[in-house]
């Protein structure tokens, strides 16, 4: 291409956009938006429960971690006592 | 974005951000400008996304930052028939250029923004604004030169 040619090109090809007009929304824009927004609004609910259930599932496990550990301890006093009583050990293991 | 369709779907996911926060919005400007900022947003997300999915086509554009002589099926509504060939080139042009200058050319040409909103838009001074366009249209020259050259 010859350079004149090739810079009336480029400053044609920077002015193709000049007088662009905004394209209009197509018909049924306002129904599929209003479809996926209830959509969106039905998988929410869904990912909230999903989010309750493993919350509800982190606490459980916590409580019974703690009650499991409590009892063990409290297993562990009653057995020290035993033995306590049985050698006539005073509280601070002499 | 590229087609109709895609046009279509980020306009809708606009809408959808735009009604779920609209709480977020302080006053601090004009609402169009906040929306234009969302819209914005959306769009740089929508096309790092694509742009991390296609890097083994794209390492061809990295490798050679000149357009390609494919220019893909392109269609826009609102421009005139003699033109859509050279819009296509422009748009595939505009696409090699950094993303701010990419921001703030699109807002300016294809908007029709003044350098006041698109500064409000991109949180940045109008001298940056100015400066990003003026950069914008040289590397856009650049790249055409070197894209009819070729061909």
């Amino acid at each position: 291409m010859k350079k004149s040619n090739l810079n009336k090109e480029i400053d044609l090809t920077l002015s193709s956009i000049d007088n662009l007009k905004k394209a209009n929304a197509p018909d049924d824009f306002l129904e599929s938006l209003s479809n996926k927004m209830i959509f969106r609004k039905e998988q929410k609910i869904w990912v909230r429960r999903a989010k309750y259930a493993i919350a509800a599932m982190i606490m459980f496990a916590i409580v019974n971690t703690v009650l499991l550990i409590n009892s063990k301890s409290s297993e562990r006093q009653e057995m020290l006592k035993s033995v306590a009583s049985e050698w006539n050990l005073k509280a601070d293991g002499y | 974005m590229k087609n109709q369709e895609e046009a279509e779907d980020m306009s809708q996911e606009v809408f959808i951000h735009v009604y779920q926060n609209i709480d977020k919005f302080k006053g601090e400007s004009l609402i169009s400008t906040w929306i234009y900022r969302i819209a914005v947003n959306k769009c740089l997300e929508e096309m790092r996304k694509k742009r991390r999915q296609k890097r083994a086509a794209y390492l061809e554009d990295i490798a050679d930052p000149v357009i390609q002589n494919r220019i893909p099926d392109f269609y826009h509504p609102g421009i005139a028939l003699e033109n859509q060939q050279r819009a296509a080139i422009l748009f595939k042009a505009i696409e090699q250029l950094p993303e701010q200058q990419q921001v703030a050319f699109t807002l300016a040409k294809v908007e029709f923004l003044s350098y006041e909103e698109i500064s409000e838009v991109m949180e940045k001074s109008i001298s940056s604004i100015e400066s990003l366009i003026h950069r914008a249209k040289q590397n856009l020259q650049r790249i055409l030169k070197v894209y009819y050259e070729k061909i």
